[in-house]
């Protein structure tokens, strides 16, 4: 119901009084009246309850607001780093799909999961990363948003908290980049609704641009060391993936190994729990999309059969007649954290960088992580600062086997962070390397044999098209 | 007519053709006043309206024009007298009009006399008084009468003998003629706007001869006035075709119950779309097509220039935020707004039907406005009418009959009477006996249609003093619908309660509905007129759930009565629904004329709209009658509605005389509007036995919701008018709207118009063509933009707010975009281009108007999707709230389409016969439109309902289906499955779902001198494409026999596949193009004799027979083809719907 202020009414009051003779005045009251419920029209343009689970923008237009906006883009980077390492695990060697073997009926209905495992990432085709990619770049339209509101109504304080949103954009554009064919679009939504298209940008390009977003987390840091080395981290992942290994070695220089930034998985209902029970089946738990995968395509790591520490695996069940390993880095009581970035990290971009440029101790690096630190309740996550009981590794006498050995590494300190894409897509880019001898080949159960893709597709219809960005016209290369 | 002319003296009226008092005899002997004096002369009156005037040698007659123009004076006078001619000089300075008309006319022999209370002056001459011989004996009287309303007709002439000698009627439309010679006397009867009409009245000595006389409405198309944005107008001098209804003359004619039954089929170009046929349901109007995707196609409604709420989401919002108790959710057609106006207060209703027409109402307009002109008090004695109406209604017809097969089991003992469908036969389970037809609805025993009943009593009274006119009017309405709880579930009620069923149960549609209205108009000054005006309606619908589902439960479905306790004929019987409606409507308007040549009009109002819609399953009924076992404990939801529209307007208008008839007339004003909304919704369950409004329990199955919305909008226009010589008339113009449901960065909206119109034949002007084949032509050309809103919170970002735990143990709110706005977007804006000719032909025995429109609505809003990139994408931006709540950025409003609307319009009037015993008239309507998308970019998904696409080159509302291409028992097992019949990859277009021409014919025969009369109406409507779910019932009932041909089956396996790829089932052999034909009523009507009147107290009464919906002729393959399931889109399908009822009523007027 309408509530009347008082202003209509001292505006009529005050439009009558000032008209002169009486009949004159009578005969302006209809004028009067016209005029003020004219005004008090704006009046009832606001107090409106709106719908159930909304708030009104201008309620949230201050510095709680800001704050609270990046929350959600904090969120947000959470949920779509859980589905990120899901979908390009399954696109490299960390995990299987289950749906894989005699539930994938024909060869055109390939179930979105199988699609991404199995390499056939065909444009047009439905696939599970499709929605990683949706939720990656919402990541990057919350932290824009959030970084616009802070700056507008919180800029005296907000530097460390619009530091970090700007890494956890440069984050998400490396985490496309790694999964994504060249030619993501960077476009922009601001903190007023506002957006832009913008065209697509090739893989170096967003690498670059992720470069300049963890440039500007660096310059609003300041002192705080948290976000200091989460930016460095990323700007070494990030040079690392362009091939500049100097500039990768420069910006990691003075990370330390007991770094790391984690994220939290609290709750099943975040829909990215890491829960290993084949009953329980949130929208992206491992346990029932995928599992932990064992020299896959004979290409891939032996996470389970290694015995390593590092990637242990444990049998939790069976679904789609497949059996399901769960990895036992994620407990099982929904209270795990997903290290982003590491010291470990850093200490493997000094490796390889010391390796393609020899110019350093890339072994000894390697050895000393592998000797030094504990663990972390019986629990190897990556990037604790070492685990007892590594033996040191020994140098396979050529760089091709040097550099599979960093890989290596590289995979079993980073399994199932998000990394292992990235560094398979780097090993044929930046190495050279057959796609064949990098990614999972050969037969895949239900189907003729793996694809060649080694990227996904941005996604071209479907509820997460691109294609209503009028500048997007598909990808540029798929390598 | 040249001879004769009157001058109006209000500006806001309409100089128009006048029947014209002759100067002779007025005031003398001659006439009889029945009531009290009209006529007072010159110096008797005491009129202040002061004149100043200075001419050098002209006519007298042009002094009194001018003169009479000045005053606001009607003023008739005999042209043809020589008198008139005289040149003079005359200066008058600041004197009273009444003086200065006295000084001018001294010596001439003419005297000026006053109608006291009419602002009328009539010159006569003063030497024909007193000469009338006293031996004449014979008196002839009467009373002179509408022929459609039956009210009086004041002010009508009665010229006697083809004299001059004449006389005028009083205000309740008498007339006397005294000592008249005996013999045969010819009284000739006119009045303006009215046929003339002749009667012979023969005297005999010294008697008195009462007659009745009745006059027909002169429709001309020149002739009456209407109503734009820009205030009243002479019809002559508007571009557009703006259809207007007088209300009296159709209620006196036909049976209308609601304002939507006075639109329907009398509007070319206006499509009337019932939701159902149960008492109080809506209709959806549309007007000259759809134009808009994502906004409304609904007309704007204005009273008296004040807006009411209105809107055609014709679903209430029991849904509420997703909850889901069943049986509390059910979801009914909300009553319209519209049909909480009472007929009875309306005294015409104007339809100004498209943006070139609408132009200066600005941004809300593009659909058209529905301009309603509400009764006001005149000056005169009280007149009082009174209307009773009682009637019945039923379901016609007969509903299709299915196929049942029956058999026996082969196994098992051989039961009989099984129920052998096509499986368990061609799996030798069972042996079919026989095939019989069987239809539950048209079985007396189970059928839930009966005869409802319907009552009504209205009344009126208007009339007013010299400076206050006042009318009020009050109707009140009972409607009984036509189900009824069928005796078996009645008996299966009791068999499981042990009681019986409650009232409510057993007779669960109706309506009641009152309403009054007031209106007060005064002159407060010379310059100042004010009016106040106030409506209260109030409506209590009962509604069944059958009115959804329960029909759709019977059909198919053989009773067995040994389940009826089980699987009763009526699903949701249990449910009591009930739609409670008060709207009230307040306005004030008022009228300043400072200057002869400018005159202020403002006005104001709010109307303020209350729905409260409850949905109860009392607590109590076993649960082997409901559908959800948990409303045994009780079911109860409640929306209530709270709706305010605010207007407030401001105009002025100047009129500046030119020499050589020439004039222009510049308007200027503002307009602003308010609409909002607001929706609580209340469900829950569980409460204790006989709560039948459990309103005050609030368990902790529970859920409330509320929203709301708002928008204001506000303009100024400026509408210049050369007019030159009445011939030629140029008028541009431009509204320049803002408004809060536009885009923060979007401009101000502009709507530019201009008109011309051209009148080289007018009887006015003593032209003629071809002899009188052609009467008057009018030829006219207008182009206009004007708008639709962007819906509340389309232009603007909405923000969710929830809260997530972010460093793994605190919960912290979170506050992210749920809707990303377009701060650019702007209202829709259509173009377009009407012509057509007005023309009176054949001695004005056939009225016609043919237009032809071309409009193109552009920066048409649609929903796109988001890109990703800018954080679009369904599903993505997951947060978890406390409330479990999903936010995401999914698509996106934005001004890209273009549609095109084309048709061509006809209406006519052609008086068949008319002679002393029978009159025969026809009002033909007819319309053609097209609807095409132009243009567009992006996706849009099911716009307007199931399988609805845009595709570009086709109807925004196109229907497209999927197509059965061949079947194949690949299997050899004699069944069709899904998956053996063969769909076609791609969906094919299957036609538009509003129909694409409109026809409707009126026919009005009078006999009797127009005592009696009968009408009738009958329509076409043909081209649309219709959903007949109703026949999938049928399908499954012969695709399933054992005796099914494999084609047979196919179909019905098309028709319900879920095939990958396709988005839900191919119903493609359920859509067929539709035509019905139906004759909507037949009305008969008779004027009483006066004698038979003034026994019942009254001047005049009347009595009418009316039926409505008496016949229906389609190639539709359900019911009734013209009820709507769908609550939002454009589609039609009769599923489940209570079909339009067939009606009889009878009614009684009286009035004084």
């Amino acid at each position: 119901m309408h509530r009347f202020s008082s202003q209509p009414v001292r505006a009529l009051r005050s439009c009558v009084a000032r008209t002169p003779s009486s009949r004159s005045r009578i005969s302006l009251i209809m004028i009067c009246i016209a005029a003020t419920l004219s005004a008090a029209c704006h009046d009832l343009t606001g107090n409106q309850p709106l719908p159930v689970g909304t708030v009104d923008p201008s309620t949230v237009a201050n510095a709680a607001g800001a704050r609270a906006m990046a929350t959600a883009a904090r969120a947000q980077f959470q949920y779509g780093l859980n589905t990120f390492i899901v979908q390009s695990g399954m696109l490299s060697d960390e995990l299987q799909a289950n749906i894989r073997g005699s539930h994938v009926t024909s060869a055109a209905d390939i179930p979105s999961d199988v699609g991404v495992d199995a390499r056939q990432l065909t444009a047009g085709a439905n696939l599970g990363t499709d929605q990683t990619y949706g939720t990656l770049q919402q990541i990057r339209a919350l932290t824009n948003l959030a970084i616009g509101a802070l700056l507008q109504y919180d800029a005296d304080s907000s530097a460390a908290n619009r530091a970090e949103l700007y890494a956890l954009e440069g984050y998400s554009e490396i985490l496309l980049a790694d999964l994504f064919c060249s030619g993501v679009p960077l476009s922009t939504l601001n903190y007023k609704g506002d957006f832009t298209y913008h065209p697509s940008s090739s893989t170096a390009q967003v690498y670059t641009h992720a470069i300049a977003l963890l440039d500007s987390a660096l310059a609003l840091a300041g002192n705080d060391a948290q976000i200091r080395n989460l930016a460095k981290v990323g700007r070494g992942r990030a040079f690392l993936a362009q091939g500049n290994y100097t500039s990768a070695v420069a910006a990691v220089a003075d990370v330390p190994v007991a770094f790391r930034y984690t994220q939290s998985m609290q709750t099943c209902n975040f829909a990215g729990c890491f829960v290993a029970s084949a009953s329980t089946q949130p929208v992206f738990d491992i346990g029932s999309v995928a599992s932990v995968a064992d020299r896959e395509g004979g290409t891939g790591i032996p996470y389970r059969s290694s015995g390593d520490p590092r990637t242990s695996a444990s049998f939790v069940g069976i679904v789609n007649n497949n059996d399901v390993w769960f990895a036992d880095k994620y407990v099982q009581d929904d209270a795990s954290i997903i290290v982003v970035a590491s010291g470990v990290e850093a200490q493997l971009i000094g490796a390889e960088a010391a390796l393609a440029t020899h110019a350093g101790d890339w072994l000894g690096t390697l050895n000393a992580l592998r000797t030094d630190g504990t663990a972390s309740g019986g629990v190897y996550n990556a990037g604790t600062g070492g685990v007892s009981g590594l033996d040191p590794l020994t140098d396979p006498g050529t760089d091709s086997a040097r550099t599979s050995l960093v890989f290596s590494e590289r995979a079993k300190w980073l399994f199932l962070t998000g990394h292992r894409q990235g560094d398979l897509r780097r090993m044929v880019r930046s190495y050279a390397r057959p796609r064949t001898t990098v990614y999972p080949s050969g037969n895949y159960p239900g189907l003729s044999g793996y694809g060649s893709f080694i990227d996904a597709p941005i996604p071209q219809s479907g509820s997460y098209s691109e294609a209503p960005n009028p500048l997007f016209h598909g990808c540029l290369s798929r390598d | 007519m040249r001879d004769f002319l009157t001058l109006t003296g209000a500006l806001l009226s309409i100089t128009a053709p006048l029947h014209v008092v002759s100067a002779s005899l007025l005031g003398s002997r001659h006439v009889q006043q029945f009531s009290h004096p009209l006529i007072v002369r010159a110096a008797l009156w005491q009129d202040d309206r002061r004149v100043t005037l200075t001419v050098q040698d002209s006519s007298i007659g042009f002094v009194v024009r001018e003169l009479a123009r000045q005053a606001r004076l009607q003023i008739s006078y005999n042209d043809g007298n020589p008198q008139f001619k005289k040149r003079v000089h005359v200066t008058i300075a600041n004197q009273p009009v009444m003086k200065a008309l006295s000084a001018v006319l001294e010596g001439t022999g003419l005297v000026a006399t006053m109608f006291r209370n009419e602002d009328m002056v009539v010159i006569q001459s003063q030497t024909k008084e007193g000469k009338r011989s006293q031996d004449d004996s014979g008196t002839i009287s009467g009373r002179v009468v509408d022929s459609a309303s039956g009210r009086a007709v004041r002010r009508a002439t009665v010229h006697l003998d083809r004299s001059e000698t004449s006389i005028v009627t009083s205000d309740s439309g008498y007339f006397a003629l005294r000592d008249l010679p005996a013999g045969r006397h010819v009284l000739t009867i006119k009045a303006l706007g009215y046929r003339a009409i002749t009667r012979v009245v023969v005297l005999k000595g010294n008697t008195s001869v009462s007659i009745y006389v009745t006059l027909s409405p002169l429709a001309t198309v020149l002739s009456g006035v209407v109503t734009t944005a820009t205030g009243v107008q002479a019809r002559r001098n508007v571009a557009n075709d703006i259809t207007s209804i007088n209300v009296d003359s159709v209620m006196q004619t036909a049976p209308i119950h609601n304002v939507t039954d006075l639109l329907d089929g009398r509007v070319p170009g206006m499509t009337v779309v019932r939701t159902t046929g149960t008492p109080g349901d809506p209709a959806r109007i549309r007007i000259r097509g759809a134009g808009s995707v994502e906004g409304t196609n609904a007309p704007i409604i204005l009273i008296d220039n004040v807006r009411v709420y209105y809107t055609d989401d014709n679903t209430n919002h029991t849904s509420g935020n997703g909850v889901s108790i069943r049986n509390a959710n059910t979801s009914y057609p909300r009553p319209s707004a519209l049909d909480q106006l009472d007929p009875n207060m309306i005294e015409r209703i104007d339809i100004l039907k498209g943006p070139s027409a609408a132009a200066l109402y600005g941004s809300e307009s593009a659909n058209g406005v529905i301009s309603i002109i509400t009764k006001r008090g005149k000056a005169g004695p009280t007149r009082v009418s009174l209307d009773a109406t009682v009637g019945t209604s039923w379901i016609p017809g007969t509903y299709p009959l299915f196929g049942y097969g029956f058999g026996h089991f082969l196994t098992g003992g051989g039961s009989p009477n099984l129920s052998c469908v096509l499986d368990s036969y061609l799996s030798s389970a069972c042996a079919l006996d026989s095939v019989v037809s069987y239809q539950a609805l048209n079985d007396p025993q189970y059928s839930p249609f009966v005869h409802g009943t319907n009552s009504g009593l209205s009344a009126a009274a208007s009339g007013g003093a010299s400076n206050l006119g006042y009318s009020f009017t009050g109707t009140a309405q009972n409607q009984h619908g036509v189900v009824r709880l069928p005796a078996a579930v009645a008996l299966a009620y009791h068999n499981v309660t042990g009681q019986r069923p409650p009232g409510w149960m057993i007779n669960p549609d109706g309506n009641q509905s009152m309403s009054g209205t007031g209106s007060l108009t005064s002159q407060i000054s010379p310059t100042i007129t004010v009016g106040i005006h106030t409506m209260l309606s109030t409506s209590e619908q009962t509604r069944s759930a059958l009115s959804l589902g329960g029909v759709s439960q019977v059909i198919g479905r053989f009773v067995d009565t040994t389940k009826l306790a089980f699987t009763p004929l009526m699903t949701n019987f249990n449910e009591r629904a009930t739609a409670d409606t008060k709207t009230w409507l307040n306005s004030a308007d008022g009228t300043w004329t400072p200057r002869s040549w400018v005159t202020v009009t403002a006005s104001a109002g709010i109307n303020q709209d209350h729905n409260e819609d409850k949905r109860v399953t009392p607590a109590g009924i076993p649960s082997i009658l409901l559908n959800d076992p948990f409303d045994s404990a009780g079911a109860y939801g409640v929306t209530r509605s709270d709706n305010s529209a605010l207007s407030a307007n401001v105009g002025t208008m100047f009129l500046v005389p030119l020499p050589g008839n020439r004039s222009i007339r510049l308007s200027t004003g503002f307009t602003g509007n308010n609409n909002s909304s607001t929706i609580s919704n209340i469900q829950t369950r569980g409460f204790p036995i006989g709560v039948m409004d459990p309103s005050s329990f609030l368990p902790s199955e529970t859920n409330v919701s509320q929203s709301g919305s708002s928008s204001a909008t506000y303009g100024w226009y400026i509408e210049p008018a050369f007019n030159f010589g009445e011939h030629f008339i140029i008028s541009p113009g431009i509204r320049l709207d803002g408004g809060s449901n536009s885009g923060t960065n979007a401009t101000v909206s502009k709507f530019p118009k201009a008109s011309i119109v051209w009148i080289p034949l007018d009887d006015n002007f003593d032209s003629h063509f071809l002899g009188r084949l052609i009467n008057t032509l009018k030829l006219r050309a207008t182009y206009g933009y004007a708008g639709v809103l962007p819906l509340p919170g389309d232009q603007g970002r909405l923000m969710g707010e929830g809260t997530t735990v972010i460093d793994g143990t605190n919960p912290v709110t979170s506050v992210y975009p749920t809707t990303v706005g377009n701060t650019h977007l702007r209202p829709e804006r259509s173009v377009e281009l009407e012509t057509g000719i007005d023309a009176d032909l054949l001695e004005r025995r056939l009225t016609m108007t043919v237009t032809y429109y071309h409009k193109k609505r552009l920066d048409a809003i649609l929903e796109i999707p988001l890109a990703p990139s800018v954080g679009g994408g369904g599903g993505t931006g997951v947060l978890v709230t406390q409330s479990g709540g999903i936010a995401h950025l999914g698509t996106f409003k934005e001004n890209i389409g273009t549609i095109l609307n084309t048709g061509l319009e006809l209406s006519a009037h052609v008086v068949v016969v008319q002679n002393s015993q029978l009159q025969w008239d026809l009002d033909l309507s007819t319309s053609q439109t097209a609807n095409t998308l132009r243009s567009f970019y992006g996706q849009e998904n099911s716009p307007g309902g199931p399988n609805s696409r845009l595709v570009v080159g086709y109807p925004i509302d196109g229907i497209w289906v999927h197509s059965l291409a061949g079947y194949a028992d690949l299997n050899g097992d004699g069944v069709i499955e899904a998956n053996e019949a063969i769909v076609g990859d791609s969906a094919s277009y299957a036609g538009t779902q509003n129909p694409t021409h409109t026809n409707a014919v009126s026919s009005t025969f009078s006999f009797l001198n127009g005592r009696l009369s009968v009408n009738t109406l009958f329509s076409y409507n043909g081209g649309m494409t219709q959903y007949n779910a109703l026949g999938l019932t049928s399908l499954a009932s012969v695709a399933t026999q054992p005796n099914a041909t494999l084609a047979q089956q196919a179909i019905y396996a098309a028709s319900t596949k879920l095939a990958n790829g396709f988005p839900s089932e191919t119903p493609w052999s359920l859509y067929q193009r539709v035509t019905i034909w139906r004759w909507n009523s037949a009305s008969f009507n008779y004027t009483l004799p006066v004698s038979i009147a003034q026994l019942l107290r009254s001047h005049g009464a009347s009595i009418a027979l009316q039926r409505s919906n008496l016949w229906l002729h389609t190639n539709y393959r359900g019911k009734d083809p013209n009820v709507n399931i769908y609550s939002s889109g454009e589609g039609v399908a009769d599923f489940g719907q209570i079909p339009e009822p067939r009606l009889w009523s009878l009614s009684v007027r009286l009035s004084n």
